[in-house]
């Protein structure tokens, strides 16, 4: 029992490899435009410093907000210091009660909705705690860290809101 | 051209392997893009700007790749791309390898994983392209129910 093949010839062959690659791309090119176009933008900044975290910029934050885009703004603070004063539409997620705020918080999110943690500041480290939880635990696949804070978001003069705003 | 039927049958067996598991590095890449960008900017052979790129583009061209032969369709341009990706695989490792670099490879996943033992798998793939890319095609493809000819197939 043997089988034949025709040999197709070398250019169809070559022409082939390449709408090969032509359709990777291409299909790359949608799924990156419709669910994370921000990698494309160039917005994403890539740091070594923890290697499973992604950091973003007080300046892709201000995009993000300004420009409306759907994204998720968690502030990991205590209750207290987010009532004294947040970011614009943050909602507020403390670490250690992260359990009890995500039921009420994160149950009806898509889990590829953008999320962006901050915490206090550069030397606090629940940012990044929480957003390994978010994206180990909940399952969350773009989770990113605002490294600054809440300390450079104020320092930058940027707008506040307080629990009193709303 | 005629193929003993035991070779070619084992040439399936090889294609929907390689296919599996092109498709497979592809799939882990494409859910986790940022952890793959980071990894590729680790290998530290392309400029920051093509990183991005590259880390958005090459598991969607492994993923293509992967399917077209796990159909079996168009054989010898599916085998040549995977040839391709090996080949390129392959020489990033061993770059790193001599540079001494101690990096997580982002082959099947984000862990560590010995540069030594990638590069063999990377090379055991090759010679799997190589093989593949000898036969021609194999039964249970696509490429069989499409272009085989009236008189060809199992006979």
């Amino acid at each position: 029992m043997n089988v034949e093949f025709r040999n197709p010839n070398i250019k169809l062959v070559l022409l082939r490899v390449l709408v090969i690659q032509i359709l990777g791309i291409g299909a790359g090119l949608i799924y990156t435009v419709i669910f994370i176009e921000q990698l494309l933008l160039g917005e994403v900044e890539i740091s070594e410093k923890q290697d499973d975290i992604t950091y973003v910029s007080l300046k892709v934050l201000q995009n993000r907000i300004q420009s409306k885009s759907k994204i998720l703004l968690i502030d990991g603070r205590s209750e207290y210091a987010y009532h004294r004063g947040h970011i614009p539409g943050a909602v507020n997620m403390p670490y250690i009660q992260r359990d009890y705020f995500s039921q009420q918080l994160l149950s009806d999110v898509a889990r590829e909705t953008p999320i962006i943690v901050y915490c206090s500041g550069k030397n606090c480290n629940t940012s990044v705690k929480l957003a390994r939880s978010l994206s180990k635990k909940f399952g969350f696949i773009h989770v990113r860290v605002f490294e600054g804070g809440w300390e450079e978001w104020v320092k930058g003069k940027n707008s506040i809101q307080t629990s009193f705003d709303r | 051209m005629i193929i003993p039927a035991k070779l070619a049958w084992t040439g399936t067996a090889v294609r929907i392997f390689l296919g599996v598991i092109l498709g497979w590095a592809g799939v882990v890449k494409i859910r986790n893009p940022e952890a793959f960008i980071k990894i590729v900017k680790a290998y530290n052979l392309l400029p920051e700007k093509l990183v991005v790129l590259w880390g958005i583009f090459l598991p969607w061209i492994e993923l293509v790749t992967g399917l077209f032969l796990f159909f079996g369709l168009w054989h010898k341009s599916a085998v040549l791309s995977s040839f391709g990706l090996f080949l390129t695989f392959a020489a990033a490792v061993s770059i790193n390898i001599l540079r001494g670099a101690d990096i997580a490879c982002g082959c099947f996943g984000f862990n560590d994983t010995n540069l030594y033992v990638v590069l063999c798998q990377d090379l055991v793939f090759l010679l799997c392209c190589y093989f593949l890319f000898f036969l021609k095609s194999t039964p249970y493809s696509l490429d069989h129910c499409l272009f085989t000819s009236q008189s060809g197939g199992l006979s």
